[in-house]
């Protein structure tokens, strides 16, 4: 059946109607093939103006719909509204942009405006005309999430999840879940023993029955998408089985101390290892770097429970999940790395984490502030900030819980020695909010002495049996010391490494991290979202914030709704040659059975990067298909111009498109020989359009994409440079001039840019002359 | 180099002799610098700003046989324009009472004169 398409111009109480002469434009478009009905109207977006184009829908006068009024990015969703009401695909309504880019920004050209706006309705109708509808696309999860990370973050997510009805796979890589965090004496802002906070968190995990655990378990390999994941975990032997009672008999006969840190001595912690004070699981857990194994064997034989088998061996299994959450937290950067501070070599000298160990009343002191090795009382602390921090030589970033960490341990100090002297080696004190009240308490109720400079050496003083620490303070301008028993280095964070995820995209920084600011929880591989210090680091407050947004994303995600409607494959057309799967930056396309690509609607996000790679055109989002897109080539008039040189321009809709709109509106004249098409990205173009409109007589074409650091899919605009790079040689092949393609990018704000810019590339055209093709 | 500007040792016994408002004054200054900004006084071998720097490091010497601690004009904008509302002024008031009897006080001549006479 012939499509019947009703034109509906739009004169906008005047903008467009005072320039344009809409009823001859109307009459001209009512003669043109596939349309049924052509009118103009005072304003279409009035509700009598919609029930214009609403009733025709419905008695079935018009089945597809153009609209001649403003731009796309406005009243879009009215538009899309009405055609919801009146029952009509929304992909048979086009818009066509007679306002911001025709009226508004070639005023003072009626004439010229009238075949621009020609055109640009007659490449609508060209387009709608072999058009297809498309349905919203849903598939069936059964709803599982993997996380990975036992700390607070990936317990958080874990929780909230399984509270939603999500079936939760928790996998630890150590014997015991709490992270860092259940290594903390306390955490601010409140000072409380973070102990509280996770036996709370992991009663309603439990709660829910939903949350399966595995420790001492690793991700080896992820395959597949959003909605159909496979993971493959390998699972290191504990040793001890579940009938365990955590009674401890065996701690006191292990004869292997194992000491906390390079820093500390050894205390209680022996090779088989208790839970702790967070106790999940209740199992100990032999650690096979210490254990001597089976000639041993003394635990063994005084477990009262028989729980204890050495024979264990690991054990492989992969499961299905819809989506993974990473929370594999953060490791402190290793002191031992800073030189001049000596920590491992120096007596004394410990590092932020190992000051909570000795804090905790478990800790090898029993929590009392004397130097670990030697026992020696305390009487001076100097902590030292950003001790390989900020330092291009370690870490070149702030790992911004340094400063406050520091100021809750002085408060740790003050409470079991309210004599002792405290100095902070600082470059910047960094307490954003509510932790200046710390800094405050900290200065005039703890009287810490704050030396800004980062200190050069940190040396042993054997007569003294001291520390000493020298500085530059930069505030008094004088050169200082310190002498004290012990010193703390306030180190950064680092990531944790999980070689299966190794490939994600990382930040500067070596943290993985979505799209910052519009996506921060879902990474550039959809159905993957980072949670915690895997993102970036963060304090307690800030993970438990961000396992909470990662739940909630990934929750939408695993709803079984696509967020966009998903690109067509056109088998009989493919030949598999992969590239599409290869650079969807979503990982959202992967080969069937059959090798031919298919596309995951949940995890695409509709960027058209697989229809511009494709070589033979066959897989498009609604609107691409070959056939649309060679009925609004062949619609363009090319000798309507007034002997300018006709330039088809595809903008990228995030910013480009809008940018033009935007200078349209602020009245800036560029020619109306500009025919722009607005795409989803300026990697969704496909050479073949541009191959196209050469040979068909346009003069030019533009393809606009976002500055590369700021396109929101990632590589676009660089994929679209190199595309149009590698078309230049076939052009001049076909002795057609390659400076007739050329790719700009533009911000949302630079419409006057971009005009400056598209008038340089329309002065090279008329350089070049005519396109030889043009007839 | 290190004979020149040798590394000063922190030690705090001196602030003892401190009242406890010049005390707290000066654990509390977070160093902005403002009061520097807006002193008045004349001779400025040191500043409100660098006083409570100095105290802060426990140099009290430093503080009792500076200039400026007579110099102070008494206009108080150090107190009022401080962000931690801390009384500055004040406190170099009663500096001054410890520097009056210190041996190698800059008590002003013509003051001495005065008194003396």
């Amino acid at each position: 059946m012939p499509p019947k398409i009703g034109v509906y111009l739009c004169h906008c109480y005047g903008e467009i109607g005072k320039i344009l002469d809409l009823e001859k434009l109307s009459q001209q478009a009512g003669k043109w093939r596939g349309v049924a009905a052509s009118i103009h109207y005072p304003a279409l977006c009035s509700a009598d103006g919609l029930e214009i184009i609403a009733e025709d829908v419905r008695q079935g006068r018009v089945d597809r719909v153009v609209v001649g009024a403003c731009s796309p990015a406005v009243h879009r969703d009215t538009f899309l509204r009405l055609a919801r009401q009146a029952g009509l695909n929304e992909h048979f309504l086009e818009r066509c942009n007679l306002r911001e880019q025709c009226t508004r920004a070639h005023r003072d050209q009626p004439a010229l405006a009238m075949a621009k706006a020609r055109n640009l309705l007659k490449m609508a109708v060209g387009r709608l005309s072999p058009a297809e509808s498309f349905e919203p696309v849903s598939s069936s999860t059964s709803r599982s999430v993997l996380v990975v990370g036992g700390g607070i973050a990936g317990l958080t997510a874990a929780e909230n999840l399984a509270r939603a009805g999500v079936n939760v796979t928790l996998v630890e890589k150590s014997p015991f879940l709490g992270g860092k965090v259940a290594r903390l004496h306390r955490y601010y802002p409140r000072f409380c023993s973070p102990r509280c906070g996770l036996e709370v968190l992991m009663a309603r995990l439990l709660a829910t029955g939903r949350v399966t655990v595995h420790t001492l378990t690793e991700v080896t390999g992820v395959r597949g998408t959003a909605g159909n994941f496979m993971v493959e975990l390998l699972k290191q032997p504990r040793y001890v089985k579940d009938a365990c009672t955590g009674c401890g008999a065996c701690l006191e006969v292990c004869p292997v101390e194992v000491a906390p840190s390079a820093a500390l001595p050894p205390g209680r912690q022996r090779a088989i290892e208790g839970p702790g004070l967070f106790p999940y699981p209740l199992n100990y857990a032999v650690n096979r770097v210490f254990c001597r194994g089976k000639s041993c064997s003394r635990c063994v034989e005084v477990c009262p429970a028989g729980a204890i088998d050495l024979d264990q061996e690991e054990d492989r299994l992969s499961i299905g999940v819809d989506a993974i959450i990473l929370a594999a937290g953060w490791e402190p950067y290793d002191a031992g790395r800073i030189n001049n501070y000596g920590y491992g070599r120096l007596p004394g000298v410990i590092t932020s984490m190992d000051l909570e160990v000795l804090a905790r009343p478990d800790g090898p002191t029993g929590g009392q502030l004397i130097r670990p090795h030697d026992k020696k009382p305390v009487r001076r602390v100097a902590f030292i900030q950003c001790a390989g921090s900020r330092d291009k030589q370690h870490l070149a970033y702030c790992s911004s819980v340094c400063c406050a960490a520091t100021l809750k341990q002085i408060d740790y100090v003050r409470a079991v020695a309210p004599e002792a002297g405290i100095f902070v080696f600082y470059m910047d004190i960094r307490t954003p909010g509510n932790l200046e009240e710390l800094y405050r308490r900290t200065r005039e109720e703890h009287g810490a002495v704050f030396i800004r400079g980062n200190p050069y050496a940190v040396e042993w003083d054997p007569g003294a049996e001291e520390l000493v620490v020298t500085a530059d303070d930069t505030l008094s301008g004088s050169r200082v010391a310190v002498r004290a028993e012990l010193v703390v280095l306030a180190t950064g964070m680092v990531p944790c490494a999980v070689p299966a995820f190794e490939r994600l995209e990382k930040d500067t920084t070596g943290f993985i991290t979505g799209h910052l600011p519009c996506s921060p929880m879902e990474v550039r591989r959809a159905g993957i979202y980072v949670a915690g210090c895997a993102q970036e680091p963060m304090d307690v407050s800030t993970s438990v914030k961000s396992a909470l947004a990662a739940a909630a994303e990934c929750l939408a995600t695993i709803q079984n709704q696509s967020v966009v409607v998903p690109p067509v494959v056109e088998r009989h057309k493919c030949d598999r040659c992969g590239r599409c799967v290869e650079e969807c930056p979503y990982g959202a396309c992967s080969f069937d059975t059959g090798g031919y690509p298919a596309v995951n609607p949940l995890a695409c996000r509709g960027c058209g990067i697989c229809q511009g790679g494709c070589p033979l055109r066959c897989i498009y989002l609604p609107g691409f298909s070959s056939r649309e897109m060679a009925g609004l080539i062949e619609a363009v008039d090319t000798g309507s111009m007034d002997e300018q040189p006709c330039v088809l321009a595809f903008l990228c809709a995030n910013d480009a498109y809008p940018a033009l709109d935007l200078a349209g509106t602020r009245g800036t004249s560029y020619g109306a020989n500009i025919l722009a098409v607005r795409v989803p990205c300026a990697g969704a173009v496909n050479a073949g359009w541009i191959n196209d409109a050469l040979l068909s007589g346009i003069d030019g074409v533009l393809v606009v994409g976002c500055r590369t650091t700021e396109c929101h899919y990632g590589r676009g605009t660089s994929l679209a440079e190199s595309r149009v790079n590698n078309l230049r040689e076939t052009l001049q092949r076909m002795l057609v001039e390659p400076e007739r393609v050329q790719v700009l990018t533009a911000g949302i704000e630079d419409g006057q840019s971009l005009v400056a810019a598209i008038k340089r590339f329309v002065k090279q055209l008329q350089e070049l002359g005519p396109n030889p093709f043009k007839e | 180099m290190h004979e020149d500007r040798p590394f000063r040792e922190i030690t705090l016994q001196d602030l003892e002799r401190l009242d406890p408002v010049t005390i707290r004054t000066a654990r509390s200054c977070a160093n902005c610098g403002r009061c520097g900004g807006a002193c008045l006084a004349r001779i400025r071998d040191l500043s409100p700003a660098r006083v409570l720097r100095l105290l802060q490091l426990g140099r009290l010497d430093e503080v009792l046989t500076s200039r400026f601690l007579w110099a102070c004009i008494g206009c108080r904008r150090c107190s009022r324009c401080c962000p931690q509302e801390l009384d500055v002024a004040t406190a170099v008031v009663r500096l001054r009472r410890l520097a009056a009897r210190h041996p190698r006080a800059t008590f002003p001549e013509h003051l001495l004169r005065l008194l003396c006479s």
